[in-house]
């Protein structure tokens, strides 16, 4: 049997998950006056697009006309916001806890900081449905726009979506164990999210060569197939058979190895720099 | 079997810009014995850090072997960091947004210590390093001994049998500083725990560690008890107070001297303090009687025994 299946292992690496959620949680609780003014700010920048889209002309304008609209970006924007946390979660992690000095008593777990990361993104991921979910709702009554949400086939584009946003994470966060601050960088990315992957604007206003690239991001085909099971209804079998979830499988499975690949490769040149740790 | 043995360890960092290379240790061989406290001297910058990072492998090393219970580090990381405790930045490793407890839990979690026994662990440490009254108190609001001792106490909550200490006592009083020692001690004593210390306070090495090892730019330059390195490479000396200013030229060429130097003089008392090193121990009388059949007025006579401290410096300088 691998040395990965022993049931002792097993157990091992679910109390390290374990830790890491109940520390996300022990965290948002410490801030949680943060989280709650974060939220807010958050329903009010959509709800600025919303108002922008009513009075004013420009293409989030045309865009927002009605409620179909309005429904497909509130699924843009509420996917992008998952995207904003899974994307830059593990470079701000290794950055701060470098800064503290506590990277170097994390990185001696037997687990090592893959499990320790997975722990993390599982504690965020749930603090996120519960916290994002919140606005979601408030944005649905404020706006009065409805939306499906067929548990099993949600839950199950989503979490696939989420692996190609986490593999992206993944990689920032091996460039952070050597780099540290790479805060910008990621900004400039996930902001490069909301207009690239079809969350606010439709890509296909966009030049052919810029839709190539924009569907290869791991948030386009996964925000697609949402929408179609959240705002047109579409069953999923219709997604199934239109090969939609193949594409975004294949596209997240891409991105989640090359991310746990990266990352494992420059933990080893961290560990070879002697940089682990270091801020 | 030893606890650890290094093997001609060597770490080179190359600077890919600047077209430099820094030798941090180099070629150092050294064994610890299972519950044996040794403690790892040398000036700032000599490579004790680096040296401590490799042996639990947050750096690897440019070569040469780690082996931790007779296991190569490389072949199973994981395996030995479930026996390896650590204290790399002090009052710094540990989580200050969250409390004492808090912290206990989650590193005990963290190296697969869970259930009752991370309780069971989590009690005794606190009782141990006297932070039971402190358990639901935010780190961030602890004195900086008391969070170092929680520091030390989250090294020891996987029961290891290997503990790192980088810098175990620095900042901390007296009272902190002597419990840290004794509970070192009790633990490596008891507990058959092997301990490896580095530290810049030569009163806890010789007071607690078994062995001393001294690195100078990245080299070991000596290894062995601290009495037998005081005994090997000191010498005692004199220390005489006398009156009126001295010129030690005339005494420097006399056979029973080994050395003598002006330690300090005062112009307004008309005292001078002057060190004198012997040849041999049985030229006392001689000396004084050598001083005063010139006149001298020997006001005090001090013998110093050489202690880590001396050897240490006289080591690094040399």
């Amino acid at each position: 049997m691998s040395r990965w299946l022993r049931p002792e292992r097993i157990v091992n690496i679910t109390y390290v998950l374990y830790g890491e959620v109940l520390r996300e949680f022990i965290t948002l609780r410490r801030y949680f006056i943060e989280s709650i003014s974060g939220l807010v700010m958050v329903y009010i920048l959509f709800m600025g697009f919303f108002l922008a889209g009513r009075g004013f002309s420009g293409q989030i304008a045309s865009q927002a006309a009605n409620s179909t609209d309005l429904a497909h970006q509130a699924v843009g924007f509420i996917l992008w916001l998952f995207a904003l946390n899974s994307v830059g979660h593990f470079s701000s992690a290794v950055r701060d806890e470098s800064h503290i000095g506590v990277m170097e008593q994390i990185a001696l777990s037997p687990s090592g900081l893959i499990v320790d990361m997975c722990g993390r993104a599982i504690g965020k991921t749930i603090i996120d449905c519960i916290m994002i979910g919140l606005v979601l709702i408030t944005i649905m009554l404020t706006t009065g726009i409805s939306l499906s949400l067929p548990a099993f086939s949600v839950g199950f584009v989503f979490v696939l979506t989420l692996l190609g946003l986490y593999g992206l994470g993944f990689f920032f966060g091996g460039l952070a164990l050597i780099y540290k601050r790479l805060g910008s960088v990621t900004m400039v990315v996930r902001f490069g999210f909301l207009i690239l992957t079809g969350a606010i604007t439709p890509i296909e206003n966009f030049p052919s060569w810029l839709q190539l690239i924009c569907k290869t991001l791991p948030m386009t085909e996964g925000l697609k197939i949402l929408r179609l099971l959240m705002v047109e209804k579409r069953p999923f079998s219709f997604i199934m058979e239109s090969g939609d979830l193949l594409v975004l499988a294949v596209n997240s499975t891409v991105y989640i190895t090359v991310g746990l690949i990266s990352f494992r490769y420059l933990e080893k040149i961290a560990r070879h720099k002697g940089l682990l740790g270091v801020y | 079997m030893y606890s650890i043995e290094l093997r001609n360890l060597t770490k080179e960092f190359r600077y890919l810009f600047k077209k430099q290379r820094l030798i941090a240790v180099e070629d150092v061989s050294l064994d610890i014995k299972k519950g044996e406290i040794l403690g790892l001297l040398g000036p700032n910058g000599a490579g004790k850090t680096t040296i401590v990072k490799m042996i639990c492998g947050l750096i690897r090393p440019t070569c040469g072997q780690v082996l931790i219970n007779g296991q190569r580090l490389e072949k199973d990381r994981s395996h030995a960091l479930t026996r390896i405790g650590a204290v790399l930045e002090g009052s710094r490793n540990s989580l200050w947004s969250m409390t004492v407890i808090q912290n206990l839990t989650y590193f005990g979690y963290l190296k697969h210590v869970h259930g009752h026994v991370l309780k069971e662990r989590c009690d005794a440490l606190l009782d141990l390093f006297q932070l039971e009254h402190k358990r639901d108190d935010l780190v961030k609001n602890l004195s900086k001994g008391m969070k170092q001792k929680l520091a030390i106490a989250l090294a020891f909550i996987n029961d290891p049998d290997l503990v790192l200490l980088d810098e175990p006592t620095l900042g901390l009083d007296v009272h902190g500083a002597r419990l840290v020692k004794e509970c070192i001690v009790r633990l490596a004593k008891q507990e058959n725990k092997t301990v490896l210390m580095t530290t810049h306070q030569m009163d806890v090495v010789e007071e607690i560690c078994d062995r001393v090892a001294i690195i100078n730019q990245g080299r070991l330059i000596a290894l062995d008890s601290a009495e037998k390195l005081c005994s090997a490479f000191g010498r005692e000396y004199y220390e005489v107070r006398l009156k009126g200013r001295f010129d030690t030229s005339f005494l420097k060429t006399l056979p029973i001297f080994r050395d003598v130097e002006v330690i300090h003089s005062d112009a307004e008392k008309a005292e001078s303090l002057i060190r004198l090193v012997m040849d041999r121990e049985d030229c006392l009388f001689e000396a004084i009687e050598f001083l005063r059949g010139d006149g001298v007025r020997i006001l005090s006579m001090t013998k110093v025994e050489p202690n880590l401290e001396d050897i240490f410096v006289k080591m690094v300088e040399a």
